[in-house]
């Protein structure tokens, strides 16, 4: 079995390093799917910085065509060149104003704002983020609106009220000689819930705003806790160019009520800036993937033969199953069926004992173990034989000293099939048919050998032996040399034993044994005593007493007679 | 006889009304700016840096509202009466970016717009009660110590004063034209400087940009009875120095 339990240990290693890397494998894919998130945040953080600036350009261009517009030109100049600033003055401006917004198609601001030389506000116009009916008020001083008095286009980001506005100044020339500023104009637009869903949309990710520790909006109803304002605050005092934050930050774990999200934030530049104006953008984290939900994830198409290979596993199941059964026929199964080959050899008597020699290992103890238990059943008859030549008492006087009476041992509730008793009944024929050796016919009988030293008349009692236990009758006596005798029954028994003991008498006679001390009432009580100790035995009904000769002598066997 | 005693009196009176006059000096001049100022710095940036508009050139940087020309008497005259500067806050900015006042007046802010900005002052937070200013209302504020005073509203990025406080009253701020004059000056030793207070772009809570001394050789002048007339050269880049 050596090499099956090497064979044993090898599959059981092999299916723990598998089952290890079945547990290990969802890591590093988790941890990669990770730094995918990570990465794709990065990179939604970089794509809203380049679509804010792409907005801010077209924003630019916006307030540039509103700059150019020949009636704003006027109007500008006329408020520029006046004291004051009257309501008519302010309504004409705003109806040119709103008009011009009107007039735009697929970038309309949601306001305007004119602005003459002196900073004033002429009109302003718009859906949000203006009051329509407020004008004369000066509103130089932002510094979208000084930049774009001193000469130059460019964009901001307001905090006015709860919302961002993205905005665009242009200064306004009067290009008739003599060139001059007349004046500028304001466009705007809010950071409005669908201009941050349009930022997401190519994305996938969520984005909120941010000003002054609130959220001013976000894409979707996914919000992010207070721990965004935390990593905020440790980028909000960086001294690296805003632009650098998405790809200088690292993501982090945030929650968004009981969802976990990976949240990446930059600052925003601009007016805003002042006001701790900054983005995040956030996507669900990636739920943690362990065997179970990798393998729910498997699709049909990767058991396919031309994704998963089949053949190699099926080989390699193959083999192993191939090498496990080689190693259990070598060292298992042939082996027990040697040792069954020389049980059932020994059964039919073609043997004394099992070869020891031709098993190795415990079935060679098992071989042994049985060998010890017939050299102890042998044992155990030979003793038995010598109780019995005391039961028949000393050579001169009665039995004889070659007198025998073999008593079979109790049959064994237990005892292998190989071994077991069968009774044959009463009646003529062997006690037990095994296929032993043939049975010892009775022949004549033989020239006598000399005579035996004489025995001593008054032997030493000896105590009664245990019963012999045995495999099978026949290890003490060949039932096929047996004479079948009458069976002691109790109406007949005491022609029984008459007949016993004159078939006794004669076989001695025959034998040429004396008989001189051999009294039927001392043999009587002998074959009672002895039926006597064989009923007490359980599942015996009887004992039948047969006379048969042994080693040229006459001998006696008490047979017990079992239940049906 | 009569007609001599009359033009003898009228002769006095003419002296007697001249004299006053001819005790006080009058200084005018103008600042000689260096050549190449340079565009007017980026306020703040967005998205996008800022473009110059292809329809008409964009002005240089024009300094002149951020400085004061400052004559120190060499022998400080006797303190003048305190008064009222105002300071007009109009929407968002101040009418005058930079003023100047004495030591002892009282600046009044008067909030012409319509926000409500929390004034503080850089480094003196006791200057000024930490309130909003509505509109419409005013509030002052006594400088004891001459300096420069940075006044910022937190919540408002670009609204930023800066106030010149001064031991003396002599000073004058250039026009467009860059001239600037002093019309009725005590007759004596004065030094010319130059103060330059450029626009505060810092964060609140940061050190304001720098503003001071511009960094040339001080004019001495002699104030009498005739007009003196100044020609201020000034050093490129405007350097300043406390």
């Amino acid at each position: 079995m050596f090499w099956s339990k090497i064979w044993l240990f090898l599959l059981a290693a092999a299916a723990a390093v598998a089952l290890t890397i079945a547990l290990l494998m969802p890591r590093p894919a988790q941890r990669a799917r990770k730094d995918d998130d990570r990465q794709r945040l990065v990179v939604a953080c970089d794509v809203v910085n380049i679509q804010l600036k792409s907005a801010a350009r077209v924003q630019i261009d916006v307030a540039g065509a509103f700059a150019r517009h020949p009636e704003i030109v006027a109007v500008l100049e006329r408020a520029s060149a006046a004291a004051t600033i009257d309501v008519a003055q302010s309504k004409a401006a705003r109806e040119l104003a709103a008009q011009t917004i009107a007039d735009v198609d697929r970038t309309r601001p949601d306001f305007a704002i004119l602005i003459d030389r002196q900073g004033r506000v002429l009109a302003r116009a718009g859906s949000i983020g203006v009051d329509t009916e407020e004008f004369g008020d000066v509103i130089a001083g932002r510094f979208l609106v000084d930049d774009a008095l001193a000469g130059y286009l460019r964009d901001d980001l307001w905090k006015v009220g709860d919302r961002l506005f993205r905005v665009s100044a242009s200064p306004v020339v009067k290009r008739d000689p003599p060139v001059a500023y007349v004046g500028a104009v304001v466009v705007g637009n809010a950071v409005s819930k669908q201009f941050a869903e349009e930022l997401m949309r190519p994305l996938g990710a969520t984005i909120g705003f941010y000003a002054k520790g609130e959220l001013m909006i976000s894409s979707s109803a996914t919000v992010l806790d207070r721990e965004v304002l935390t990593e905020y605050g440790k980028l909000a005092n960086s001294p690296a160019d805003l632009e650098t934050d998405c790809r200088s930050g690292q993501p982090f774990a945030a929650r968004s009520g009981k969802n976990q999200m990976t949240a990446l934030v930059a600052r925003l530049p601009g007016e805003a800036r002042f006001a701790d104006a900054f983005y995040a953008v956030y996507l669900e984290q990636t739920p943690t993937t362990g065997v179970a939900k990798t393998l729910d994830q498997v699709r049909k198409d990767d058991l396919s033969f031309a994704n998963f290979p089949w053949l190699l596993v099926g080989l390699g199941f193959a083999a192993a199953l191939a090498i496990g059964l080689t190693f259990m026929a070598l060292e298992h199964d042939r082996p027990v069926r040697r040792l069954v080959a020389d049980a059932v050899e020994l059964a039919k008597g073609k043997g004394e004992r099992l070869p020891e020699e031709r098993h190795a290992g415990r079935l060679g103890s098992v071989a042994r173990s049985v060998n010890i238990v017939i050299d102890k059943q042998a044992r155990e008859a030979r003793a038995a034989r010598r109780d019995l030549d005391q039961l028949l008492g000393p050579a001169d006087g009665s039995f004889g000293s070659q007198d025998a009476l073999e008593v079979p041992p109790p049959p064994r509730p237990s005892a292998p099939p190989d071994f077991r008793f069968r009774d044959s009944g009463p009646g003529p024929g062997p006690d037990l048919d095994l296929g032993g050796p043939a049975p010892t016919p009775r022949a004549p009988a033989p020239p006598r050998p000399a005579a035996p030293p004489p025995r001593a008349k008054t032997p030493a009692p000896i105590a009664a032996p245990p019963p012999p236990r045995a495999f099978d009758d026949d290890i003490l006596a060949s039932a096929a040399a047996l004479r079948p005798a009458p069976v002691a029954a109790a109406p007949d028994e005491e022609a029984g034993f008459r007949a016993v003991y004159d078939e006794f008498v004669a076989l001695k006679a025959q034998c040429g044994e004396p008989t001189a001390g051999l009294t039927y009432a001392k043999f009587v009580d002998k074959l009672r005593k002895n039926r006597d100790e064989l009923m007490s035995k359980p599942g015996t009904s009887g004992v039948r007493f047969s006379v048969y000769v042994k080693d040229g002598k006459a001998a006696l066997k008490a047979t017990p007679v079992k239940d049906a | 006889m009569k007609a001599r005693w009359l033009l003898i009196a009228a002769a006095s009176t003419l002296i007697g009304a001249t004299a006053p006059v001819a005790s006080a000096g009058v200084v005018a001049g103008k600042l000689d700016l260096p050549p190449a100022l340079g565009d007017a710095p980026a306020l703040g940036r967005a998205f996008v840096p800022r473009l110059a508009n292809p329809l008409a050139p964009t002005p240089e940087l024009d300094p002149l509202p951020a400085m004061a020309v400052v004559l120190i008497p060499a022998t400080p005259p006797a303190p003048a009466k305190p008064t009222t500067v105002p300071w007009e806050l109009r929407g968002e900015s101040f009418a005058r970016p930079f003023l100047v006042a004495r030591v002892g007046d009282t600046v009044e802010i008067r909030n012409l717009g319509k926000n409500a900005p929390i004034f503080t002052a850089h480094g003196q937070p006791q200057l000024l009660a930490r309130k909003p200013l509505n509109p419409s209302d005013r509030v002052g504020f006594t400088p004891t110590q001459p300096g420069l005073i940075d006044l910022i509203d937190e919540s408002t990025p670009h609204l930023r004063g800066r106030v010149l406080v001064l031991g003396t009253e002599y000073v004058a701020v250039p026009d467009a034209s860059k001239k600037f004059e002093f019309p009725d000056l005590p007759p004596g030793d004065y030094t010319v400087r130059i103060f330059y207070a450029p626009r505060n772009l810092a964060k609140a809570g940061a050190a304001p940009t720098a503003a001071g001394w511009i960094d040339r050789p001080d004019d001495k002048i002699t104030v009498g009875a005739r007009r003196t007339d100044l020609t201020l050269k000034l050093p490129p880049a405007l350097p300043v120095k406390p």
